[in-house]
């Protein structure tokens, strides 16, 4: 039976075909790779519980402000149609047109000789674009602002030989009139119809209906 | 050397090195890693729901402080002009009647005042599930006058009316003409004054309106 007896100490033990003995490199290697893996993997790690960490952050924050940020979005709403309400208002009175003017406009603005017209009817029914015909819905409807729209009709008589000269000068004395109180974007001849006597003749008296158009007015202050 | 080289310890060495190693990954991967990816998967969805809806929030409560001071101040002015200009709630008819057919005693006109028979709005069919928002706050309050005046007294009363009455306005007119006067006209119109439409923004006005000032 042979006996072998190591004298070496052991850092000079040598193991000849093992993998440190032949690629020392290697284990460096596979050492600086499992480093790194775990490193990686600490990182990616870190990198979830700072997603979960913002997530739940954000989570938090939104519990926490909801019902808040609710009562201020309703509140915003209010404002809104509050801040409507008070120019809707404000603009009732300062959008008025101011009628007593405008009469003494029309009276104005007849050529002369003013005795050769006759008016029989002045009417008009303001229109409040927005308002009047707006129909409570379910749904949110943009009206705003609320609009003052008039066609004044005016009806009347004029005797003349030549109606329809007298006419045409009537209408561009009222449609470019220096003095206006509020602006006449239109007038309109909508009815012209010369009457005849009772013994059936064409007379010089005329029926004339114009319609004016006046400037919309915004109700707002 | 190769694996075949390798004695028998050395070879279960590495196998159960690799096998261990191969658990210990997969233990980590399913019990930490992969739990922890689901949450933070679930993370990333709420960050995208939530950060510009958190963003917004935060931005409508630092604009909440000043809107809660202009609805305040909204709301009392409505109240103010509504007790003071405009027809009170339950007695519109008679307070129309009582100042219009005072300003015309004034000029020297006789009229006749009577609310108007249909409404110039659109009422509500049902408030069930209404916007609010889709009408107006304001309805017109409508009284219909009638006279038998010249064209200059006529002129005389609206002016008086239009001074009076800052919010009325003539929503309609009709004049035609007498040829039994000639001198005077048959005239028609409509008085008009906004009041609210929903009797609830009253009562939510007086609950935010600011306290009017205190007199020193």
């Amino acid at each position: 039976m042979n006996h072998y007896i190591n004298l070496l100490e052991p850092s000079e033990c040598v193991y000849p075909g093992s993998a440190a003995q032949a690629a020392p490199a290697l284990k460096l290697g596979g050492a600086l790779a499992a480093a790194a893996l775990l490193g990686g993997l600490v990182l990616y790690w870190q990198s979830l519980q700072s997603t979960i960490g913002e997530g739940e952050r954000l989570q938090a924050t939104w519990t926490r402000i909801e019902e808040d940020v609710k009562l201020a979005t309703a509140r915003a709403e209010k404002l809104k149609r509050l801040e409507q309400g008070v120019q809707t208002l404000e603009g009732w009175s300062a959008s008025r047109y101011d009628w007593p003017a405008f009469l003494t406009y029309v009276a104005r603005r007849t050529p002369p000789p003013g005795e050769n017209i006759q008016f029989t009817r002045l009417a008009f029914d303001e229109i409040m674009v927005g308002l009047r015909r707006q129909k409570p819905a379910k749904t949110a409807a943009s009206f705003h602002p609320v609009r003052r729209s008039v066609d004044v009709v005016l009806r009347g008589l004029v005797a003349s030989d030549q109606p329809e000269v007298f006419l045409a000068r009537f209408q561009e004395r009222l449609l470019n009139g220096p003095d206006q109180p509020v602006g006449v974007l239109a007038v309109n001849l909508d009815d012209y119809f010369q009457l005849r006597d009772p013994e059936g003749t064409l007379s010089n008296r005329t029926r004339f209906t114009f319609t004016v158009r006046l400037e919309e007015r915004e109700l707002k202050p | 050397m190769s694996f075949a080289d390798m004695n028998k310890e050395k070879k279960q060495l590495l196998i159960l090195s690799a096998g261990g190693a191969l658990t210990l990954f997969m233990i980590v991967t399913n019990v930490i890693l992969n739990p922890a990816k689901a949450r933070a998967a679930e993370a990333r969805e709420t960050i995208g729901e939530l950060s510009s809806q958190v963003r917004t929030g935060e931005l409508i409560l630092r604009k909440d402080q000043s809107n809660r001071k202009v609805v305040s101040r909204h709301a009392a002015r409505i109240l103010e002009l509504r007790a003071t200009e405009l027809p009170p709630e339950n007695s519109r008819y008679i307070w129309a009647l009582r100042n219009v057919t005072s300003l015309a005693r004034e000029v020297g006109v006789k009229v006749t005042v009577r609310e108007t028979s249909s409404l110039r709005y659109v009422p509500a069919a049902s408030e069930q599930g209404l916007d609010k928002a889709s009408v107006p706050m304001w309805i017109p309050y409508s009284v219909e006058v009638e006279t038998f005046t010249s064209f200059e007294n006529l002129k005389i009363y609206m002016d008086r009316l239009r001074a009076a009455h800052p919010y009325a306005s003539i929503g309609l007119l009709q004049i035609t003409s007498n040829d039994a006067s000639p001198e005077n006209h048959r005239v028609q119109f409509i008085l008009e004054w906004p009041v609210l439409r929903f009797v609830e923004d009253v009562n939510w006005m007086e609950s935010v309106a600011e306290p009017p000032e205190a007199s020193s």
